[in-house]
């Protein structure tokens, strides 16, 4: 707390400099990979995921100051909670999401099962086969 | 001889720094709830249109542009606060409104132009999942902004004392956070949008 007042600024300008280079940065990732799509950029995406949470990284310790908290770390625990409670809820999603869209696709299906599919007629058990 | 059970005002503002940590932190899990229900949604566009079609790269970029000023702004009042520097904390806040209302503004401009276009939440699931996020993050942008104007103006009637400048101190935590969970909103959803 001993910095002078031009000192503390010219710290929010660095961590605002290096947010803006990390913004272009993932900006021209973006445009470079434009209507590629997803699973021809698997590069771009991990590029930008890099470039995300080093962001993140820099405004926790240059605006919210998570590096120097005074006392117990009250904080920095809630968050390391917080960042497992996140990750569980969001690649748990995916992952769950994605084996079920994964067990969804045609080619893991049998034989029996495409020609149920192709011909459902086929397979509708009739009102009168059961009741005559 | 007597003793003081007051609880001092920087004690105070401790406690609520640290209530407001902890708000914070379950809201990133508010917001990590939204950004999964997105990514898993992402592919049901029906026959709406998809990310790419309707995502506008350089409108994007100046959002991010004016947020990340708006955060700048916010910072600087803080430390100009704390150094009783009453004009530039003032300045400076009015500032960090002023971008926070353009990016509102821009935000609304945006879902205007969609709405106008037949692109509604009730197109795709797709659609419903970007509106819900988005507009989540835009409404704490809008609190945010309310918040700043009573802050304003109790600034303007107490001036700047340790009650006040904990308030600041409060606010500016909130708007970082804001710009915070923006970054994954910029980089998941509009540029991986883009490139999709």
């Amino acid at each position: 707390m001993n910095k002078s007042m031009r000192q503390q600024i010219n710290e929010y300008i660095i961590g605002f400099s290096l947010c803006v280079l990390l913004t272009g940065a993932a900006f021209t990732v973006g445009m470079l990979y434009k209507d590629v799509g997803l699973d021809g950029a698997t590069v771009a995406v991990i590029v930008l995921t890099c470039l995300a949470l080093l962001q993140f990284v820099i405004q926790s310790v240059y605006f919210l100051h998570l590096d120097h908290e005074i006392g117990p770390k009250w904080r920095l625990a809630s968050f390391f909670s917080m960042i497992s409670v996140l990750l569980i809820i969001v690649v748990g999603s995916l992952w769950i999401m994605y084996n079920l869209n994964y067990n969804m696709m045609p080619e893991m299906l049998d034989d029996e099962q495409t020609q149920m599919l192709e011909n459902p007629d086929e397979f509708i058990i009739k009102d009168e086969l059961i009741n005559p | 001889m007597k003793t003081s059970t007051v609880t001092p005002v920087s004690a105070r503002n401790d406690n609520s720094q640290l209530g407001l940590w902890l708000y914070l932190m379950t809201d990133c899990i508010l917001f990590a709830a939204l950004f999964a229900t997105y990514a898993v949604l992402l592919v049901g566009v029906a026959d709406g249109p998809g990310p790419a079609e309707i995502f506008e790269p350089w409108f994007v970029l100046t959002q991010t542009g004016i947020l990340l000023l708006s955060t700048l702004f916010a910072g600087i009042s803080l430390v100009a606060a704390s150094f009783m520097k009453r004009q530039l904390t003032v300045i400076m806040l009015v500032l960090t409104g002023i971008m926070g209302l353009l990016f509102i503004s821009m935000e609304l401009f945006e879902f205007q132009k969609l709405i106008s276009e037949g692109f509604t939440w009730q197109t795709s699931a797709f659609l419903s999942a970007f509106f819900t996020l988005v507009a989540t993050h835009g409404l704490h942008i809008f609190f945010g902004l309310i918040w700043l104007g009573v802050l304003l103006y109790r600034i303007s009637k107490q001036g700047l004392t340790e009650k006040t400048i904990g308030h600041i101190k409060l606010f500016t935590m909130f708007w970082h956070f804001l710009d915070v969970v923006w970054i994954f909103i910029f980089t998941f959803v509009y540029m991986m949008g883009i490139i999709q």
